[in-house]
């Protein structure tokens, strides 16, 4: 990098270059970045918001069948109040905006003051928090759970929603529908390095792995000496399975995400297991994504998302949209 | 007190305020993220700009709804976030009002408080500024007429609040997940807000307006 002051907003500049045709800075915020067709005329606006260093989360996912726009925050902090309410302006067409962010508290708080300023202007919003992540905190506590990689199903099928036209009300009740389907979990090998600080995130030795770690760093539930992949992929599967109870013949999609650091391939045996486990259990997998979904910054590690499918979900995952972080995976 | 009076006020209690920077970082580094001087500091500033657009003729609801938008704009933390939306809260109660006595102060900070509780799900005792500002202002509500006294009765409440929090376990925000660490220093939070308290004391007495 060069100066850690500048870090997000060259990282912006360099983005916009790279796309041009998919993505627009807002000309009053810079650190507002929205869909190139937006706000669409009787679509639901979806926004979304935080922290930086965690890409493609959360700008990549602006895109046709996805959100219309993103306010973005310095690494690992929350967006402005001030870049939330102009996200949500640009993404408004008139037909309300669905907020959709992860469940931390800065970037909440952040927009719910935005919300506050945007109900003064006569605007209408909603806000879905994601929290899918098991090992944030137990079963009892769910509305202290972190949002994930998980939310990356959220913006496939809610950005498919709002394509169709649904309406806020219907939008707001199949985005909350996803949160309840869908389940995370990761395992960190090595911490992230903040740019402004220099320091790392948290402190490993090398033959330890921290099971259940969060997307900036945040203790998960036991550290452990390191183990096989598979025995890694069985200690994820079987929190998640904990939570949504696989049936047989229960459709289901699977994320494998590498969160910065993890090779493609090492993703890949992790999806091995994974299909084994499930397959073992009569569930049907109906779609698998591998790749970088939701990363902290050059963090070594993974983490697993599952999605329990009806057919509203299937045909709303199965829906055209376009990213260009994510080429070929959005079939 | 009308609403020129008042943003004069809080412009000059602002620029007191951000002396307390290093002290409110420390607090802050040892149980929190750190970044609480900076708010406390970024904020004031955006505030007192914010201030010297305020005119006579506007509401009071108007300037507080001022001073929540630029305070949260100063520097995005949680703190910031939820001392805008209770300045909000309190610009709602305030309306259209061009004048403040007292008892509608209280009634603003009342709704602040119950905003704040709300908004951070957080209650007394959960070792946040509202154990500073909730002892404030049932100490506003009972003091005897005239700002100074009434200033000086809150700063002793708020005080005694700030001081209890040294041994609460933290429950709230990212000193709860570094669990003990933070314990036997005040939280960082209820400290901002008494130092405010007392910056709107001093600057106060720099000025011969009575509420």
């Amino acid at each position: 990098m060069n100066d850690s002051a500048d870090f997000v907003d060259e990282v912006i500049e360099g983005l916009l270059l790279a796309y041009p045709e998919h993505l627009n800075q807002s000309p009053t915020n810079k650190r507002v970045l929205v869909r190139s067709d937006a706000p669409v005329p009787g679509q639901v606006g979806i926004v979304t918001s935080g922290g930086s260093g965690h890409l493609p989360l959360f700008l990549g996912y602006v895109g046709k069948g996805l959100a219309t726009s993103v306010a973005v925050g310095n690494v690992f902090s929350a967006q402005s109040s001030d870049s939330a309410l102009e996200a949500l302006r640009a993404a408004d067409s008139g037909s309300g905006v669905l907020v959709l962010i992860g469940n931390y508290t800065g970037d909440r708080l952040n927009f719910e003051l935005a919300r506050d300023f945007a109900d003064a202007e006569g605007r209408t919003s909603e806000m879905v928090l994601f929290a899918d992540d098991v090992a944030s905190a137990p079963a009892e506590r769910a509305s202290d759970r972190r949002g994930v990689a998980g939310i990356f199903f959220a913006f496939k099928c809610a950005g498919a929603a709002a394509a169709l036209g649904l309406d806020l009300q219907e939008l707001t009740r199949i985005t909350k529908k996803v949160a309840d389907s869908t389940r995370s979990m990761g395992v960190g090998l090595s911490p992230a390095v903040l740019p402004t600080t220099g320091r790392p995130t948290f402190t490993l030795d090398e033959n330890e792995m921290e099971i259940g770690i969060g997307i900036h760093g945040e203790p998960g539930v036991r550290r452990d000496p390191l183990e096989p992949a598979d025995m890694v992929a069985d200690s994820l599967i079987d929190a998640i399975d904990a939570e949504l109870q696989f049936n047989r013949e229960d459709a289901v999609a699977v994320l494998v995400n590498g969160l910065g650091a993890t090779s493609p391939e090492e993703l890949y045996i992790i999806n091995r297991r994974v299909h084994q486990r499930l397959s073992e259990q009569g569930v049907r997998i109906h779609k698998t994504y591998v790749g970088e979904y939701a990363t902290s910054m050059e963090m070594a590690g993974a983490s697993i998302s599952i999605m329990k499918l009806d057919d509203e979900l299937i045909a709303l995952l199965d829906a055209p949209a376009s990213s260009p972080f994510i080429p070929g995976s959005m079939r | 007190m009308n609403t020129t009076d008042l943003a004069i006020w809080f412009s000059a209690a602002c620029r007191q305020w951000q002396d307390c920077y290093e002290e409110l970082t420390h607090l802050d580094s040892v149980a929190g993220d750190g970044d609480l001087g900076i708010t406390v500091r970024a904020g004031a500033a955006e505030v007192m700009t914010a201030m010297n657009e305020i005119d006579s003729v506007q509401s009071i609801g108007h300037l507080l709804r001022s001073c929540g938008a630029a305070f949260a704009r100063g520097n995005p933390s949680s703190f910031a976030a939820l001392t805008g939306a209770g300045l909000l809260a309190g610009a709602k109660v305030a309306g259209e009002a061009v004048s403040l006595d007292s008892d509608q102060a209280a009634s603003c900070l009342e709704a602040a408080a119950s905003k704040i509780s709300e908004r951070g799900n957080a209650q007394l005792g959960d070792r946040t500024v509202l154990d500073a500002l909730v002892p404030s202002i049932e100490a506003l509500r009972s003091a005897p007429a005239g700002i100074q006294v009434a200033l000086t009765t809150m700063v002793e409440a708020a005080s005694t609040g700030v001081k209890a929090t040294a041994d609460m376990p933290p429950a709230k925000g990212r000193a709860a997940w570094v669990g003990e660490r933070g314990r036997g220093y005040p939280d960082g939070g209820a400290t901002a807000y008494l130092r405010l308290l007392e910056a709107l004391l001093a600057s106060q007495s720099d000025s011969p307006k009575q509420i």
